[in-house]
């Protein structure tokens, strides 16, 4: 038998029988796994000082500072403008901070942000703090004149240059925080509700479960590779939870399925056979629905520019971890779920079902 | 029963002359389509006889968020000397942002963002927009209001008294509704009961618009003005007075254009990335499901081209990375909704192998799937509502082209494809390699699952 294996093409997995409810302690290691990973992670990035926290925040939540500076007399932007970043780029690094985002304004100026992150001898620290404003802001200052001398000296002493570096606050308020936790609060809700009508309980249980696990390990991942958190995430975010309820739906509408055609087959609930066979089922679907989103945002992620980076990123980790959370996951947490209510009425469906009979002779 | 019935004779019976109609028009429709959407010499008017049309393509008509396409930002000097203490001016700043967030809110700016700058600027950024000039006469010049008793004494003033000025409909004349906050109230009760029978003076910009005499005293806390206003000059003047309730005075120090906030070519990169996404997508198609994935590349191009149409159509679409984000998911669904439909095709022609045509295996597969596909977008619709509902300005944005999205995808995998599959059909129904649907005998191997597929092929018999 294994000779005549050997001949053949590669053993397609969908040949094997799935044993998803048999391991069902496993899977949730995975995800445990990951966070403990970043947890390490994140302490270690809290308490070594070359870092400056557990998560990196960026200047959306916490503010920084933006540098404009204004030329006259030679070309700042057009076939300048690499030039001229550099040259701002480079002082504000020397400085200790980083620039993080580059704007053009008007004809004649540039606007870039930094965030008030201060490194210093390898040392990050936060100069958001009150007792630090002085320090920052006399950072600024000199950020501002060293950048107007350095352009002197690349542009020649005749120009005129005017670089003004102001500390700004946030721009993503906590309001907005408050209104998109709601918002998507509201939301898991009303899916659940709709779940628990057209399939059961535990299936919207199961389902807003992975979907609040799928964004633990997103947050996760954000912590161990150092993504900074901007207002892009909470978009990030939510696409991941809308993105992971349609494959979890995808399977639960197998399992309806399955749940029907056991219960006219045998007669009962056989809550391992289902789990196994409606993972089995809409394992080629799910694979390949990931994958195709998963290309679009890995491009996106991959053309080099940071601000697109940070937002598919996290998209990219919550994909992977909705398609592995809605196969392995949900499934297994609803079957479990069901496995216990079966135990405890020791109603079989077939007993309910006679049980119903009778009584409706009785009337 | 019999419905049931009709249907599955309609299916695949197109005759072969009216399924090249079909496909014959679909094509030239989507073509026009794309030649509407896309400029493609760069220049934006035609000329028809002597006369030279001024034509916005589709694609220009979309509106860019200040993420994507850049904006205008403009810098305001708070007057903060009047002010004490540093905790009272810091209170002062953020009660200004906050007001000024909300008041561009409300006139539409849903993107615009409002930051303090260092110690006494703030900076607002607004996405490029056509009016502008319109945005500036409104934050460029708040407006100051006062009331003053027959004696010209100071009763109330807008930046202490008010709490909110808008525009209404006051017997058949548009009027400008004032409403005082609890120490305006009393005051202005007061001021009313002093003075029956005598004028009060209504000031804005320190000109005397209204000289009303007060008939009774005042105690609800609301008051009109009235005086010859269509709706713009009500609306501009109510926002203006608004404005001028501002905790502080400010003055424009500078304002110029800007660039994306995400940098020069985040947008071209996010298209250029979803037009390789797309193509990539119809290659998988294309090569695993081989006709019947044709048959969704071509959907999905028209849903591509129908998305464009929507976002430049409907009116509160922003286009930021966030929506773009949302574009992306909802083909992703697209995809998806097919990929189920293929694939529960491809069961039904495996396991219904005596005496089922492609034709058969295709309509059970989609009717099979429709609720698995209508469950799975109901809620992501349910979701996206909640959000446009509760969410604030990127969510809201997010949202509204994810449900844009949404619904055209299932447009365009349940109707769009099912069509061109039919349409496919009718040429050609005998070929299982064309469609991807040979029988693997491999497939049938025996395992404990197989009392399923079994039930799946008794039900599947006793539909028929």
């Amino acid at each position: 038998m294994q000779v005549k294996n050997k001949t053949k093409k590669l053993p397609n997995i969908l040949n094997k029988e799935f044993k998803i409810f048999q391991n069902v302690q496993y899977w949730f290691l995975v995800p445990l796994i990951v966070i403990l990973i970043s947890s390490i992670a994140g302490i270690i990035y809290h308490v070594d000082k070359r870092f400056y926290g557990f998560v990196d925040i960026g200047i959306d939540f916490r503010g920084g500072t933006v540098l404009t500076v204004e030329m006259t007399g030679a070309d700042i932007l057009g076939a300048n403008r690499d030039k001229s970043l550099s040259i701002i780029s480079d002082v504000v690094s020397e400085n200790g901070a980083e620039v993080v985002s580059d704007q053009n304004s008007g004809a004649n100026t540039l606007v870039v942000r930094y965030p008030n992150t201060i490194r210093v001898e390898g040392v990050q620290e936060d100069y958001n703090k009150p007792e630090k404003t002085e320090e920052m802001l006399e950072i600024n200052n000199i950020i501002a004149s060293q950048v107007e001398m350095k352009f002197k000296e690349a542009y020649g002493q005749d120009i005129t240059v005017n670089a003004t570096a102001e500390m700004i606050n946030a721009t993503a308020s906590s309001d907005l925080i408050k209104k998109a936790a709601l918002s998507v609060g509201i939301a898991m809700l009303l899916m659940l509700i709709y779940m628990a009508f057209r399939f059961d309980f535990f299936s919207g249980v199961a389902t807003l479960t992975t979907q609040l696990i799928d964004i633990i390990v997103m947050f996760s991942c954000i912590i161990l590779f150092r993504i900074q958190i901007n207002s892009t995430l909470i978009a990030a975010l939510i696409t991941i939870v809308s993105y992971s309820i349609n494959n979890t739906i995808i399977i639960f509408d197998r399992v309806r399925d399955n749940v029907k055609l056991s219960k006219s087959a045998t007669g009962k609930i056989d809550v391992q056979d289902i789990v196994n066979v409606s993972v089995k089922q809409s394992f080629r679907r799910a694979v390949f629905t990931s994958f195709t989103t998963l290309i679009t945002i890995s491009i996106l992620a991959m053309v080099g520019i940071r601000s697109l980076t940070e937002f598919a990123l996290p998209i990219i980790f919550g994909l992977l971890s909705g398609l592995y959370s809605s196969l392995l996951l949900s499934p297994s947490l609803w079957g479990l779920m069901m496995q216990a209510k079966l135990k405890n009425s020791k109603l079989t469906p077939q007993k309910y079902k006679n049980r119903k009979k009778q009584l409706k002779k009785a009337r | 029963m019999s419905k049931k019935k009709r249907q599955s004779k309609e299916w695949g019976q197109f005759k072969q002359s009216t399924a090249t109609v079909i496909l014959v028009i679909m094509i030239l429709l989507v073509i026009t389509a794309i030649l509407f959407a896309i400029p493609l010499n760069g220049k934006d008017s035609f000329q028809i006889g002597k006369s030279n049309y001024d034509f916005t393509w589709v694609s220009h008509a979309v509106k860019l968020g200040l993420d994507l396409e850049g904006g205008m930002y403009a810098l305001y000097e708070a007057d903060l000397s009047k002010i004490p203490s540093n905790e009272e001016k810091s209170n002062a700043m953020d009660g200004t942002i906050s007001n000024l967030q909300a008041m561009l809110f409300s006139e539409g700016y849903t993107e615009a963002t409002v930051t303090k700058q260092g110690e006494n600027y703030i900076r607002v950024e607004v996405p490029s927009i056509e009016n502008t000039e319109h945005l500036m006469t409104i934050i460029g010049e708040p407006a100051t209001l006062e009331f003053k008793d027959p004696e010209g004494k100071v009763i109330i003033e807008g930046n202490k008294h008010l709490k909110n000025a808008s525009e209404a409909l006051h017997e058949g004349q548009y009027v400008i509704s004032l409403e005082f906050n609890d120490e305006g109230r009393e005051l202005f009760a007061k001021a009313t009961k002093e003075n029956i029978g005598k004028t009060i003076s209504i000031y804005i910009n320190g000109k005397e618009i209204l000289k009303p005499t007060v008939n009774s005293a005042i105690t609800e806390g609301r008051a009109i003005i009235t005086g010859n206003y269509d709706y713009n000059t009500a609306k501009d003047l109510a926002t203006k007075i608004n404005a001028g309730t501002f905790a502080v005075k400010l003055d424009v120090i500078s304002t110029a254009s800007i660039s994306p906030t995400l940098g020069q070519n985040a947008l071209k990169y996010g298209l250029i990335a979803s037009a390789i996404g797309i193509a990539i997508i119809i290659l998988f198609l294309i090569l695993v499901y081989r006709g019947l994935g044709l048959a969704a590349s071509f959907a999905l191009i028209i849903y591509s081209v129908l998305i464009v149409y929507f976002l430049a159509i409907v009116p509160w679409v922003q286009l930021t990375l966030p929506s773009i984000a949302g574009v992306i998911l909802s083909i992703g669904m697209a995809v998806d909704a097919n990929v189920i439909i293929f694939e529960r095709i491809k069961e039904e022609k495996q396991f219904g192998k005596i005496g089922k045509g492609i034709s058969t295996s295709v309509q059970y597969g989609f009717n099979k799937s429709l609720p698995a596909i209508l469950d799975g977008n109901i809620t992501t619709i349910l979701g996206s509502i909640v959000m446009i509902i509760f969410g604030s300005t990127t969510i809201k944005s997010f949202a509204i082209t994810l449900l844009i999205g949404i619904l055209l995808s299932m447009f365009s995998a349940l109707i769009i494809t099912r069509l061109i599959l039919k349409i496919m059909l009718s040429f050609n129904d005998e070929n299982d390699a064309f469609y991807g649907l040979e029988i693997k005998q491999e497939k049938t191997k025996k395992h404990s699952n197989d009392k399923y597929d079994l039930e799946l092929k008794e039900v599947n018999a006793s539909e028929k």
